[in-house]
């Protein structure tokens, strides 16, 4: 139900481009049907559909600051939740203290991703003072925020 | 330990949509990748998952076919583990009664977790138990760390005996005591002939109606009770087998019956597992023999081999003379089938149980396959006649009806040949 909605939404705000957007709400509706019967597989394909379908609203219609941070916790819970049923064989025991961990982590990742997302809009309405600054500052923080994880997991990788 | 496909998708992703917002120059699309290179940073910054350590515990180590048995799985792990994944593997004759192949658990740091397991023993066997795959995963599912554990935990499940109140007598007995009445005269309780007096015949045996009528002193003869030898020949060469029951099977579950029948009534007992894989235990009585050859069915297995084989490889102490002797053969083999003409024609009372395989066998629709199945059927009628002919008591039995109903036949079919050869 979660990914229909989210599948749903641009289609309803796209106008012009509805066509479109349907056909990639469709194929991501099938992907995500996909990861959930198959384990997980076509998952990152469902990702980037659902991506791809707000990314043209959005590009072409301006739509409000509050739906790309509910589209934004959307995505991030449904892909948890996703990937998380991709673990679990098709029969199994699964421990209380799992589930219950599993669901006070998903409210923890619901909740920071609203307040990241909220933060990253204040962001973007900040006046950088000039374009070669805004350009630089963007940059740094692209390499910031992509390089940081590839950090971590060469660190770990090393460690262990 | 190996990063799971969620790092690099949500790692791609992130950096797709930073990399869009740049070239579109809308910011708000960062929105969207955030929250998975959130993720991703508190993920991979919380250290690497707990190795956890694993064992499965048996509460025994013996058991019987239909029984059910308690386990135990035991895991330890130096930190917590959010989620730990344990795959347990059970082998084929053995099934869940509490639990499941996977289990989801969560283990404290420090803590010994246990958890209670219940198995049911459909198929006798040796099993060896406890190989484990466990997956520990970290906080936010990113990395895994999987280690594998060889089981050391044997189980041994017995074929279930069925309780016979009578087998087969056999045609001659040996000189030891035991529970059947014997041919030849002595000392016992079934009266068996009058004789004119000898000096040292104790006065207690004097018959005092034939001594008055015949003014002579006549003392009583008896059948004493002796014991005989039985060997269990399980034939080992093939076998037919539909869904989880085989021809197998039904012949160790027989010979386990027959086994407790026979050690119980004071005989001596031996086996000879005939096949591509020959194994002989000589006949002896008591508790010993008993476990001695029920681990020795334990191992009974069909092994393909295309040796000729016949009854010369046993050694003579396998086969007493004077043994009766019950095959246990679906007769699919030339060589089973040969090395039991054999036997009969070196002397040895025989006695053999057909495990059909017919009902082991589906038959086909078409016309071809019913033809084949009536030869097939006609050739094992031919072959039975063999036997009878020999004089071999032959009994077609399916495996499923009760043991008792086939020794009865077995009986009538002696007693009859005896009457009608006397």
């Amino acid at each position: 139900m979660l990914a229909a909605g989210l599948a749903a939404y641009p289609v309803v705000q796209a106008g012009a481009l509805g066509r479109a957007v349907l056909l990639l709400a469709v194929l991501a509706m099938v992907c995500v049907v996909a990861a959930v019967v198959l384990w997980g597989r076509l998952a990152g394909v469902a990702l980037f559909l659902l991506a791809a379908e707000y990314v043209v609203v959005e590009a072409t219609s301006r739509v409000g600051p509050l739906s790309i941070v509910v589209y934004a916790v959307g995505l991030i819970v449904l892909f948890e939740l996703l990937l998380w049923s991709a673990e679990l064989p098709r029969r199994a025991v699964v421990d209380r203290a799992v589930a219950t961990h599993r669901v006070l982590s998903l409210g923890l990742i619901a909740s920071a991703a609203a307040l990241l997302a909220l933060v990253a809009l204040a962001a973007a309405g900040l006046s950088l003072g000039g374009a070669y600054r805004g350009a630089l500052i963007g940059v740094v923080a692209a390499v910031l925020l992509i390089g940081s994880p590839w950090v971590l997991v060469r660190g770990r990788t090393r460690r262990s | 330990m190996r990063r799971t496909p969620k790092l690099a998708l949500y790692a791609a992703f992130a950096a797709a949509m930073f990399v869009t917002a740049l070239a579109l120059g809308r910011a708000e699309l960062v929105a969207l990748g955030a929250p998975f290179a959130l993720v991703l940073a508190v993920g991979l910054s919380r250290g690497r998952p707990a190795e956890v350590d694993a064992v499965l515990r048996l509460s025994t180590d013996r058991a019987l076919e239909g029984q059910e048995v308690d386990a135990e799985l035991v895991l330890r792990a130096p930190a917590t583990a959010p989620a730990v994944r344990v795959a347990l593997a059970l082998p084929e004759g053995l099934r869940w009664v509490s639990g499941q192949d996977s289990l989801l658990l969560h283990v404290a740091a420090g803590e010994q977790r246990t958890v209670p397991l219940r198995l049911g023993c459909g198929r006798w066997g040796a099993y060896r138990l406890g190989d484990l795959i466990v997956r520990s995963f970290d906080e936010a599912g990113l990395v895994v760390v999987d280690r594998s554990f060889r089981g050391t935990s044997l189980l041994r499940v017995y074929p279930r005996p069925e309780r016979l109140r009578k087998a087969v007598w056999p045609n001659e007995t040996q000189p030891f005591v035991g529970n059947y009445v014997a041919r030849g005269k002595g000392e016992g309780i079934e009266f068996a002939d009058i004789r004119p007096y000898v000096p040292g015949d104790r006065l207690r045996r004097i018959n005092w109606r034939a001594t008055s009528l015949r003014q002579v002193v006549y003392v009583n003869e008896q059948h004493p009770e002796r014991n005989t030898d039985v060997v269990i020949f399980l034939d080992s060469f093939s076998e037919v087998r539909r869904h989880d029951a085989s021809t197998l099977d039904s012949a160790v579950r027989a010979a386990a019956s027959l086994t407790e029948h026979y050690l119980a009534s004071r005989d001596r007992v031996g086996l000879v597992s005939f096949g591509g894989f020959v194994r002989w235990l000589a006949p002896a009585a008591g508790e010993v023999q008993r476990y001695r050859i029920a681990e020795a069915l334990l191992e009974t297995e069909t092994i393909l081999s295309f040796v000729w084989q016949n009854i010369d490889v046993l050694p003579r102490r396998s086969l007493t003379p004077q043994a009766l002797i019950i095959a246990l053969s679906p007769l699919l083999d030339e060589r089973s089938v040969r090395a039991l003409l054999d036997l009969r024609r070196r002397g040895f009372d025989l006695v053999v149980v057909e495990i059909s395989p017919l009902g082991f066998v589906t038959p086909g629709g078409e016309p071809v396959a019913q033809l084949s199945r009536r030869l097939w059927r006609l050739w094992r009628e031919t072959l039975r006649y063999r036997y009878e002919q020999s004089g071999v008591a032959v009994v077609e039995w399916d495996g499923s009806s009760p043991l008792a109903a086939m020794i009865e036949e077995v009986r009538a079919f002696r007693r009859f040949a005896r009457y009608t050869s006397g």
